[in-house]
């Protein structure tokens, strides 16, 4: 279609759990003009109706902004009000959380990887077309879900929006040998996930490397629950100082924000970022698993982002089964967290990226102000970016086919759009 | 082994119908309850194991009647492949996908009740509340007996006004 002089791909609205979005792409002649990814964002109703609830609410109340990855929301949202309280959990609670932790990230991967990443890549509409062909691995990938929901309900009460976190731990810490059943599901799990990162090396990746700079947690094990934010130039800052080094700016085109550093410069965060700062703190098991699949040093083709997840999944079952092994039930469910004035902050890293909170808390112990980041909002601009300049290089496809493709490359974000594989209906207006 | 889903989200108002049977029915049968989001692959977990599975869900219709309740053969009807609200993928993924992989119960009902407000918020319009107590009734009656799977047969397929 290169002899048109001005296309214009607008894909209307998307039905998603977490909001709204659309896809805006103009192209003059060789020149791709503009690109938007629209997202619209719940968590801003979520920042207002937070304030004047009291400080022990947050866990609750924005595990609900989404349902595929509530116990981020959980734990950054934690960690904040504790850090405004002066508390800090650690020791078999922090352990505890970082189990439950990896019971979503098996979960949200799983669910990434096979029902709306895969079908792309082995050219099939969706998940259910799929499954016809290569029935075993869609199994495989029901099977990887579902050990992620059993320890989400183990340790959360229940698999969506989990009940039994609390600020300062949990309501209920479960028995030892209340665990042995979910290793044994986890050891499974695992297998399953090494057949995954096995499987997802044999798909063809476009070749595609983006230019951004990575963002992502950095602590003395592959970031979850806890660290301090490290960019990829060098930059590395406590969640306290989030606020300084980042921002978040209105757009004309959306209602979402788009964040940037404040020194200007556009970053990813998700999979990519983790696994490139992070690479050697995989347990040998994933590190071995990735290096199988031929991913290097560092991944910059978000394409591969699959692979990412494929690993991580290794590493998130490896995990919760070393945690498992070492548990020792803690003296109590959760630490007191007595209100005072104060801010705090926190940052985890949901599947999809970091997640940042703030709550400034009154001396009467209501939330004044909230601030919540989710990962889509800080990788929208280096989205568009990529896609900007993904479609200059394949201008020679015709609407139907770059549409998809688009579509393929937005999904290599998980951005938190648990979108159907159908999700861009495509509209073609030509002049 | 029966099992009753409700498939919604309380925090949206009628989406929260299929939930709130759930909720009607619990201490009142012998039959598995769960609530999920609608999510394919949390659908199928659930009802794999089924002799069957009753997923009752809400659905939006133009023009509405808030309250009126479809009872579908899951074998037979065309069922939703795009959400209502906020799930994911529609029902008719979840079959299909359930389907594909050989993960379905012996047999599936569907129990469709129209809603009205999909908007944000706790609480059920008055029309849809009282259709939740009426399918809960005629469930519970149906469910009471341990292991008792029989539903009244003029609800077993086509539509009926709950």
């Amino acid at each position: 279609m290169t002899h048109r002089n001005e296309r214009t791909l607008t894909v209307g609205a998307l039905a998603r759990v977490e909001g709204e979005g659309a896809l805006y792409v103009r192209v003059r002649g060789p020149d791709v003009e503009e690109v938007r990814l629209d997202i619209y964002e719940p968590p801003r109703f979520f920042e207002a109706f937070l304030r004047g609830r009291a400080h022990t609410e947050p866990p609750d109340i924005t595990a609900r902004i989404c349902g595929i990855c509530p116990v981020a929301y959980q734990m950054s949202a934690c960690q904040a009000v504790e850090a405004a309280c002066g508390v800090t959990v650690d020791g078999a609670l922090g352990e505890l959380r970082r189990l439950l932790y990896c019971g979503e990230w098996i979960e949200s991967h799983a669910l990434h990887i096979y029902l709306l990443h895969a079908p792309d890549f082995l050219g099939y509409p969706g998940a259910v077309e799929l499954a016809r062909d290569h029935r075993a691995a869609v199994e495989r990938g029901l099977r990887l879900k579902k050990a992620g929901n059993a320890l989400m309900e183990f340790l959360g009460g229940r698999a969506i929006h989990p009940v039994n976190v609390r600020v300062g731990g949990f309501y209920r810490t479960p028995a030892p040998a209340e665990l042995a059943p979910l290793a044994e599901t986890l050891r499974e799990a695992r297998a399953d996930a090494l057949a995954t990162v096995e499987w997802a090396a044999g798909f063809e990746f476009p070749d595609f490397d983006h230019g951004h700079e990575f963002l992502a947690l950095s602590a003395d094990r592959y970031p979850l629950e806890r660290g301090v934010v490290r960019g990829g130039t060098g930059r590395v800052f406590p969640a306290a100082e989030f606020e300084r080094h980042v921002v978040e700016e209105q757009v004309p085109h959306s209602t979402a924000l788009h964040a940037r550093f404040t020194d200007g410069g556009r970053y990813l965060t998700g999979p990519l970022a983790r696994y490139s700062l992070n690479r050697d703190r995989l347990s040998p098991l994933a590190l071995e698993a990735a290096d199988r699949a031929g991913l290097g040093a560092e991944c910059r083709n978000p394409f591969r982002s699959i692979l990412v997840r494929a690993v991580e999944v290794v590493y998130a079952a490896d995990e919760a089964l070393r945690l498992i092994a070492g548990y020792e039930p803690p003296a109590r469910p959760a630490v007191p967290v007595p209100p005072r004035e104060g801010t705090g902050h926190g940052v985890t890293e949901a599947p999809r990226g970091l997640l940042y909170h703030r709550y400034d808390l009154g001396p009467d112990g209501l939330i004044r102000a909230a601030r919540i980041v989710p990962p889509t909002s800080q990788n929208q601009a280096a989205i568009e970016d990529d896609l900007r300049r993904f479609v200059a290089a394949r201008l020679h496809l015709d609407d139907e086919a770059l549409t998809r493709r688009c579509e393929q490359a937005i999904r290599n974000y998980d951005p938190c759009i648990s979108c159907s594989t159908h999700f861009l209906d495509l509209t073609v207006e030509r002049s | 082994m029966t099992i009753v889903i409700g498939v919604g989200n309380d925090l949206r108002r009628d989406d929260g119908a299929g939930p709130a049977v759930v909720e009607a029915l619990r201490g009142r049968v012998g039959a598995g309850l769960a609530v999920t989001d609608g999510e394919p692959a949390r659908l199928v977990a659930l009802w794999a194991d089924a002799d069957l599975a009753i997923v009752v869900d809400a659905v939006r219709a133009d023009p509405p009647t808030p309250g009126r309740v479809r009872e579908l053969d899951a074998e037979t009807a065309a069922l939703p492949t795009r959400p209502v609200t906020d799930h994911a993928l529609g029902l008719g993924d979840a079959v299909a996908l359930g389907r594909a992989v050989g993960q379905m119960p012996a047999r599936l009902r569907v129990i469709a009740i129209e809603g009205d407000d999909f908007g944000f918020g706790e609480g059920l319009t008055p029309s849809v509340a009282a259709a939740v107590g009426a399918v809960a009734d005629r469930l519970a009656g149906a469910l009471a007996s341990p292991g008792g799977t029989a539903l009244p047969a003029d609800d077993r397929t086509g539509r009926g006004d709950g």
